[in-house]
């Protein structure tokens, strides 16, 4: 139990099971590793019947940023092993365990609270027509407030507590959402003088960052104009999750070029990192920026200019 | 490379005759087996090591019907290349 053994002491057990002598067993665990060994560098995977299957993994080239110091590091692409056990042997080990099985939890046990608040929330988000978050916050505060009555009377006061602190998370969480939502929506779709003027009356704070997505949205129709049809490749809705480094992998072939990308649609991005979603971007073509994944100048140029954004936005 | 070959190469290396190797193939990973159930570690020089591992229990909620499941704690065999392995891998990316 739990020793932790070598190759003389496998070479002991193997020769004893076997019934072969020892030398003989240690020349064939010291073949059978090597040929696995080897086998491995060439073909990338070796099955073994019994024991299981070893692979090289080929892990991509990434960037990571020093932790100390904050300089980016480039990791060559290299493999790695993995090994996957046979089913058999797995159960095997797994043994101890066995007889334990995935368990399904009762909504009593755990969920008693979160079923309130879920509901209140969904009235909240029928009442909030305007995406702004500060009278989102407002309204939060007023709705606590009468609750706060009814509940105290009760004496039930941890449950008051967690209720207050749920209304407010899921309040802020659904102002920002409501917020990012329009913003997104607001800068795909063609201007609106309505939504405009109503934002005049609203907050300082907010009637800025409305004048500062109009102005995305003019210099969205300038850049429109920039890139002729013609020089379009093809437009691409962002969804959750999607990265301009992905898509330039996909378009051109090498992760670099997502500054060019980036560059073509530089109004409808405002930082690189954050993408927002539900919005088109266009992919430019190749000529534009004679981009070409085969070629090292043009990648190290895309890498030199992704420095000079990167440091930009800092 | 499959178990075929791999039973191939090695009486090849060794001389012996392909049946016998296969049962000393088959005899080796029993012994494998039997070490890894009683939760021994191996380590192979210039190879690696065989470990065996305990995964935590832990919550999860199913994506598609929004149930919360207890995964049962597991022991499962790990592999960890040698840094002799590693090195050697390295080596041959650069060429």
């Amino acid at each position: 139990m739990n020793n932790k053994l070598s190759l003389s002491d496998l070479t002991d057990h193997l020769a004893k099971t076997a019934n072969i002598s020892k030398k003989d067993a240690a020349i064939f665990l010291k073949n059978l590793f090597e040929t696995i060994e080897e086998n491995l560098s060439t073909d990338k995977i070796v099955k073994i019947k019994g024991l299981g299957t070893f692979k090289l993994v080929k892990v991509e080239s990434r960037r990571i940023a020093n932790v100390n110091t904050g300089e980016l590091q480039e990791i060559a692409s290299h493999y790695k092993t993995s090994f996957i056990p046979d089913e058999a042997l797995a159960n095997a080990v797994n043994e101890p365990f066995a007889h334990l099985e995935t368990m399904i939890l009762d909504e009593e046990t755990i969920a008693d609270q979160p079923i309130v608040p879920i509901e209140q929330s969904e009235n909240r988000a029928k009442q909030e027509e305007h995406p702004i978050i500060n009278s989102d916050i407002e309204s939060a505060k007023e709705s606590e407030d009468s609750i706060d009555h009814t509940k105290s009377q009760r004496r039930l006061r941890w449950v008051y507590y967690f209720i207050v602190l749920l209304l407010i998370t899921s309040g802020t969480y659904f102002g920002c959402n409501f917020y990012y939502g329009n913003y997104a929506t607001k800068q795909s779709s063609a201007p609106q003088p309505v939504v405009v003027k109503d934002s005049i009356t609203q907050p300082k704070s907010d009637s800025l960052i409305i004048k500062s997505v109009t102005k995305a949205m003019e210099s969205v129709d300038n850049n429109q104009i920039e890139l002729n049809a013609d020089d379009i490749l093809a437009k691409v809705t962002m969804e959750p999750g999607a990265r301009l480094t992905r898509i330039s992998l996909k378009y051109y072939g090498e992760k670099a070029f997502w500054v060019y990308i980036y560059e073509a649609n530089k109004s409808l991005i405002r930082n690189p990192n954050r993408v927002p979603t539900g919005i088109e971007i266009v992919i430019p073509k190749k000529e534009i920026y004679q981009i070409d994944s085969n070629n090292p100048e043009s990648v190290t140029k895309a890498k030199a200019l992704e420095t000079k954004i990167l440091s930009n936005l800092e | 490379m499959n178990n075929k070959e791999l039973t191939a190469q090695l009486s090849k290396k060794m001389g012996h005759s392909i049946p016998e190797t296969q049962t000393l193939l088959k005899t080796t990973c029993e012994v494998l087996g039997a070490t890894f159930a009683e939760m021994n570690s191996l380590t192979i020089q210039g190879f690696g090591t065989f470990e065996v591992k305990k995964k935590q229990e832990r919550l999860t909620i199913h994506p598609s019907s929004g149930k919360r499941l207890l995964i049962p704690p597991k022991l499962h065999l790990v592999f960890l290349a040698s840094k002799s392995f590693k090195e050697k891998l390295k080596g041959e990316n650069h060429e």
